[in-house]
C-alpha cells in the first residue's frame, strides 16, 4: 500500500487519470448548480449535536441518515401553529423533546429566541438544537441546498468509495423540488442511482400532489416503513412512535425503498382523503423464477447484483383516509401491491393487498397510540402503546402481536425474529427520569416471544431484551455517559456495555473517550473497543482528530462504534477483528452560502491498510 | 540460556521480540506495569515537574531464568516549566540473544492543559552466529491534564511499524490509555487499556499509597495474561529504592529492583 496523495489531488481536481470518466460527468453537473444560490446552513453544527446526543435519530440506517435530518432542517416547525404531535417526531433526545412539548402549552405566543431562552431555562446547547428544526416566521422563499459528496479509498489501488450529487429546492409559492445522482464503491455506472421528487403546496388550499419518487409513512409501520432497521430505538420514545399519514417527496440514497409514481390528497379542516400510484423497480435475489429475498444494499458491483438490479418491479396503489377531531386522530388505508415474480417468503404470491387503521389520542400527558393492519390472507397484526410524559418524566409501554402468516412487504416496526413481520408477540416498557438538572436516567425491557414454533417439533422462541443508560452532565459542558444492555434468548446471553467521557479541556476543545465492551456468554466470544480524540470549534472552523482501537474474537460480537466524520453522513462504523483507525476532520463555513468539510481516515485490519479520503460541499442556493 | 526457554519467554508475551513492552522500570512494574503515566515509561508526553534532573536505574533477573539479565537506565531532563526531555536505554539478554533499546523524547506542555511528546527509538538485536539487526521505532503521546487531581494521557507506540530481522519481523505497534487519580495525598489510583494492534486490550489497574512520609506502597493487577504486582519505594533525601514483584501464571515470579536520584 502506498500513500498517494498526488493522485487523489488529481481525482478531485478532475485530471487525467485511469478515473477521469464518472468525474468528468459530474464535474459538468457540480459547475452547473453551483452557479444557483439563500437558506441557513447548520451541517457543523448538527455533527456536534449528534455526538452529544441531543439529536436522536430512530433505527439508524446509513441511506435514511441524511434524508431524515435534512427533511426536518429544510422543513421546520413554526412554533406559533405547532401542536404536540408535531413536536413528538423531531429528531431530539426525549428529555429536551418533553421539556419543549410542555414549554409549548404556556408559551405558545412567543416570537423571538432571546424570550424564548429567557423563560423557558433551556441551555445554549439546547437552543441550538431547538433552532435548528423550529421557526418563528413561515416565511417562503426561494431556497435551496446542494451537497455534493465524494469519498476515495486506497487499498491496492486508488478507487472511487462514493459520490454523491442532491439537490432541493423550495419556491415561494411552496414547491418543493429535488434529486439526487448516486453512485456506491465499484459500481460501473456513473449515474448507478437517480431520482427526482416534485411535491407542491396546498393548491386551492385543497389539493397536494405529489410526482416522481415520494415515501409513503403510514401509522406505526406495519406496511409501509422507510427503514428495514427493525431493532430497538435508542431513543425510547422511538419506539412509540406513529407517525400518522404522510406521503412527502423523496430525494434520498435508498435506492429501493420508495415509491415513484404520484400521488394526490384532498385535504380539509378535519379530514384528508389520499390515493397513490406507483410503479417502481426493486432490487431481489431471484432463484429458478421466484423472489427469494428482497436486496436493499443498492451494491451493483457483481455480475449477480447487475443482473439482479431492479428485477422486481413493484406496482403498488392505494388510498386512504384520516380524520382529525380535537386530540384524536384516526387513518385507515387500503392498498394493494403486484409483483411480476412470485415471492418465496409470501407463499410465492405475487399481490398482496391489506387494510389498516391506526389512531393517535392524547389526553392531557398521555398518549394512546397504535395501529391494526389485516392483511388480505385473513392475518392481522397489530400494535398499541400508551406512554405518558411530563417534565421530569417520561414512561410507557408498548403491545404487539405479529400472527403468524401476517404478510407485509414493506412494513418495519419494533421486532427481534425474523425478517418479516410474523410471528411474534413482545411487550416492551421503558421509564427515562430526569433525577436532577445534571443526571438522567433511562431503562427499557422488552420482552418477546413467537407464537407458534419456527419449525415443527422445536420449542417457541422467545427472549428478553433490557438495558439501562444513565448520563450525568459535570462541569462546563463536560458529561459522563454509562450503558448497559443486556440480550438473552435462551439460546445465549449477550451483555454490552459502553461507557463515554466528553471533558472540555479549555474553552473550544474537548476531548473525548468511548469505551466499549460486549460478551456473549456460553460461546466465550467478546470484543472490545476504545475511541479517544480531540474536537475543536473556533468560529467557522471546526475540526476533530482521533483514533479508534478494536478487538473482535467473533463477527457476532461485532462493534458499532460512532466516530465523527462528515457531517449528514452515517458516522458509525462497524469494527471486526483486530485493528486501529486513526481519522481526521476538518470543516469550515466558507461564507453564508457554503460549508466546506473534509476527512482522511486510515484504517488497519490485520495489517491491511485502507485510506479514505472524503469531501463534502454543501452550497445554498 | 537455552533456546527452548528463550522461545517460552517470548511466547509468553505474545510478540515477536520482547522490544518496549517489557517494562523494566520496578516502580512501573509495581504499579501494575501502567506504562503511559509514569515518566520513565513509554509515553514522551509525561511531563514531571516536580525535579529539574530525574536518573533512574533498574535491574532484574527475568522469571529467573539463569543468564537473562535486564537492564535500565533513564534520564528525564526538565529544560523549563514546559520542555522536558528523555533518554533511556535498557538490555535484556544474554550472550546468545540480546536486545537493546536507546531511546530519546522529548515533551511539550502547551498553554492549555496538554502537553505533547515525541520519542525516537533504537532498537538492536544480536543473536549468536547472525548478523546484528538494527530499526527505528517512532513515538507519540499526549497528556490531558483534566483537573489537578485527574489526568489522562495517549499513547502511540511503533507508530511507523519498525520491521527487523531482513524486514520480516515486525515491531509491536501499540497503544494505551490512561487514566490517573490522585485520590488525595495518600492514595492514587491508575488504570491503563493497554493494546497490541495485532493482540486483544489488556486493562491494567495500580495504586500507590503513600503510607508515611518516605515510604510508597504499590500494588498493582494486569488482565490477559492475569498477572499481579506489588512493590515498596523508600525514599531518602534526593533517592529513591524500589523494589518490587511480579507475578506469572506459568512461569516464576520476576523480582525487581531499582533506584530513582532525583536534583532539583
Amino acid at each position: 500500500m502506498v500513500f498517494r496523495p498526488s493522485e487523489w489531488l488529481k481525482l478531485l481536481s478532475f485530471q487525467n487519470t485511469p478515473f477521469q470518466r464518472p468525474f468528468d460527468h459530474l464535474k459538468g453537473v457540480v459547475g452547473i448548480i453551483i452557479l444557483f444560490c439563500n437558506m441557513n446552513l447548520s451541517a457543523i453544527n448538527i455533527n456536534q449535536l449528534i455526538e452529544d446526543g441531543y439529536i436522536v435519530i430512530n433505527n439508524e440506517n446509513e441511506q435514511e441518515y441524511e434524508e431524515i435530518l435534512t427533511n426536518f432542517v429544510d422543513n421546520p416547525i413554526v412554533w406559533t401553529v405547532t401542536n404536540s404531535s408535531q413536536l413528538e417526531q423531531l429528531p431530539i433526545n426525549d428529555f429536551l423533546k418533553n421539556s419543549l412539548i410542555h414549554f409549548l402549552k404556556s408559551m405558545r405566543e412567543i416570537s423571538d429566541w432571546e424570550s424564548f431562552q429567557t423563560k423557558s431555562g433551556f441551555s445554549e446547547i439546547e437552543m441550538e438544537t431547538i433552532q435548528l428544526f423550529i421557526t418563528f416566521e413561515d416565511k417562503k422563499y426561494l431556497s435551496g441546498k446542494v451537497y455534493n459528496f465524494n469519498s476515495l479509498q486506497d487499498e491496492d489501488e486508488l478507487a472511487i468509495n462514493k459520490n454523491l450529487i442532491r439537490l432541493k429546492m423550495d419556491t415561494p409559492t411552496g414547491w418543493n423540488i429535488g434529486g439526487i445522482i448516486e453512485r456506491d464503491q465499484d459500481e460501473i455506472h456513473v449515474f448507478d442511482h437517480f431520482n427526482f421528487s416534485i411535491q407542491s403546496p396546498l393548491l386551492f388550499d385543497r389539493l397536494k400532489i405529489n410526482l416522481g419518487s415520494f415515501r409513503f409513512k403510514w401509522g406505526t409501520g406495519l406496511f409501509f416503513n422507510t427503514n428495514p432497521m427493525n431493532m430497538i430505538s435508542n431513543s425510547g420514545s422511538g419506539n412509540f412512535y406513529n407517525v400518522g399519514a404522510k406521503i412527502q417527496g423523496y430525494s434520498g440514497s435508498d435506492e429501493n425503498n420508495h415509491f415513484l409514481g404520484g400521488s394526490i390528497s384532498y385535504q380539509s379542516k378535519v379530514a384528508s382523503i389520499f390515493t397513490f400510484y406507483s410503479m417502481n423497480n426493486m432490487d431481489c435475489n431471484i432463484e429458478d423464477g421466484i423472489v427469494t429475498s428482497a436486496d436493499y444494499s443498492g451494491y451493483h458491483v457483481s455480475e449477480n447484483d447487475l443482473k439482479n438490479h431492479n428485477k422486481l418491479k413493484n406496482i403498488s396503489t392505494g388510498i386512504g383516509s384520516s380524520f382529525h377531531i380535537k386530540e384524536l386522530q384516526i387513518g385507515m388505508l387500503v392498498y394493494n401491491s403486484n409483483f411480476n415474480y412470485q415471492l418465496e417468503d409470501f407463499y410465492r404470491k405475487n399481490s398482496l393487498s391489506g387494510s389498516s387503521m391506526f389512531h393517535n389520542y392524547q389526553y392531557r400527558d398521555i398518549y394512546f397510540k397504535g395501529e391494526i393492519a389485516y392483511s388480505f390472507n385473513q392475518k392481522y397484526a397489530m400494535v398499541q402503546s400508551i406512554f405518558y410524559r411530563s417534565s421530569r418524566i417520561q414512561t410507557g409501554c408498548n403491545f404487539r402481536y405479529f400472527q403468524p402468516e401476517f404478510q407485509s412487504f414493506s412494513g418495519s416496526t419494533i421486532r427481534h425474529f425474523s425478517s418479516s413481520l410474523e410471528n411474534e408477540k413482545g411487550f416492551y416498557y421503558y421509564m427515562g427520569v430526569r433525577i436532577n438538572q445534571s443526571t438522567k436516567l433511562t431503562l427499557f425491557s422488552d420482552i418477546y416471544s413467537r407464537i407458534i414454533p419456527s419449525e415443527k417439533g422445536s420449542g417457541i422462541d422467545k427472549g428478553t431484551y433490557s438495558g439501562i443508560y444513565l448520563k450525568r452532565n459535570l462541569k462546563s459542558k463536560s458529561y459522563l455517559e454509562f450503558k448497559l444492555s443486556r440480550k438473552n434468548d435462551l439460546l445465549s446471553v449477550k451483555n454490552s456495555y459502553a461507557v463515554k467521557l466528553k471533558h472540555r479541556l479549555v474553552r473550544n476543545l474537548d476531548l473525548i473517550n468511548r469505551y466499549y465492551f460486549t460478551e456473549i456468554f456460553d460461546t466465550n466470544n467478546n470484543s472490545q473497543g476504545f475511541s479517544s480524540y480531540i474536537s475543536s470549534k473556533i468560529r467557522e472552523h471546526s475540526f476533530s482528530v482521533g483514533t479508534t482501537h478494536h478487538f473482535s474474537n467473533s463477527s457476532t460480537c461485532n462493534l458499532y462504534v460512532y466516530e465523527p466524520g462528515i457531517p449528514l453522513r452515517y458516522n458509525m462504523v462497524t469494527l471486526s477483528g483486530t485493528g486501529r483507525n486513526y481519522f481526521t476532520n476538518y470543516s469550515c463555513q466558507i461564507n453564508k452560502q457554503t460549508e466546506i468539510f473534509l476527512s482522511v481516515k486510515q484504517t488497519s485490519k490485520s495489517q491491511q491498510d485502507k485510506y479514505f479520503l472524503q469531501l463534502q460541499l454543501l452550497v445554498a442556493l | 540460556m537455552k533456546r527452548s526457554l528463550l522461545i517460552l519467554l517470548i511466547l509468553s508475551f505474545n510478540l515477536f521480540g520482547a522490544f518496549e513492552l517489557q517494562q523494566l522500570n520496578s516502580e512501573i512494574i509495581g504499579n501494575g506495569g501502567i506504562c503511559s503515566l509514569h515518566p520513565f515509561g513509554n509515553n514522551p508526553a509525561v511531563f514531571s515537574t516536580d525535579h529539574k534532573i530525574s536518573f533512574t536505574s533498574n535491574y532484574t533477573n527475568l522469571f529467573g531464568i539463569k543468564d537473562l539479565h535486564c537492564w535500565d537506565f533513564g534520564m528525564h531532563y526538565n529544560l523549563n516549566d514546559n520542555n522536558s526531555i528523555l533518554i533511556k536505554s535498557n538490555s535484556v539478554g544474554d550472550k546468545v540473544y540480546h536486545e537493546n533499546t536507546f531511546n530519546i523524547g522529548y515533551s511539550w506542555r502547551l498553554n492549555i492543559p496538554v502537553s505533547i511528546g515525541i520519542s525516537l527509538s533504537y532498537y538492536n538485536l544480536s543473536v549468536e552466529k547472525f548478523e546484528t539487526e538494527n530499526s527505528f521505532g517512532l513515538s507519540a503521546g499526549i497528556c490531558y491534564f483534566l483537573n489537578e487531581q485527574v489526568t489522562m494521557s495517549t499513547l502511540f507506540g511503533n507508530v511507523n511499524r519498525p520491521k527487523i530481522c531482513k524486514n520480516e519481523e515486525l515491531l509491536p505497534e501499540y497503544f494505551a490509555f490512561g487514566v490517573k487519580w490522585q485520590i488525595n495525598r495518600f492514595f492514587e489510583l491508575n488504570s491503563e487499556l493497554f493494546k497490541d494492534t495485532l493482540y486483544p486490550f489488556n486493562s491494567r489497574f495500580g495504586t500507590k499509597v503513600n503510607l508515611y512520609r518516605n515510604i510508597q506502597f504499590f500494588t498493582g493487577i494486569q488482565t490477559n495474561p492475569d498477572r499481579f504486582s506489588g512493590g515498596v519505594a523508600i525514599q531518602m533525601f534526593n533517592i529513591k529504592f524500589i523494589s518490587s514483584l511480579q507475578t506469572h501464571l506459568k512461569l516464576p515470579h520476576t523480582y525487581y529492583i531499582g533506584c530513582q536520584f532525583y536534583l532539583k
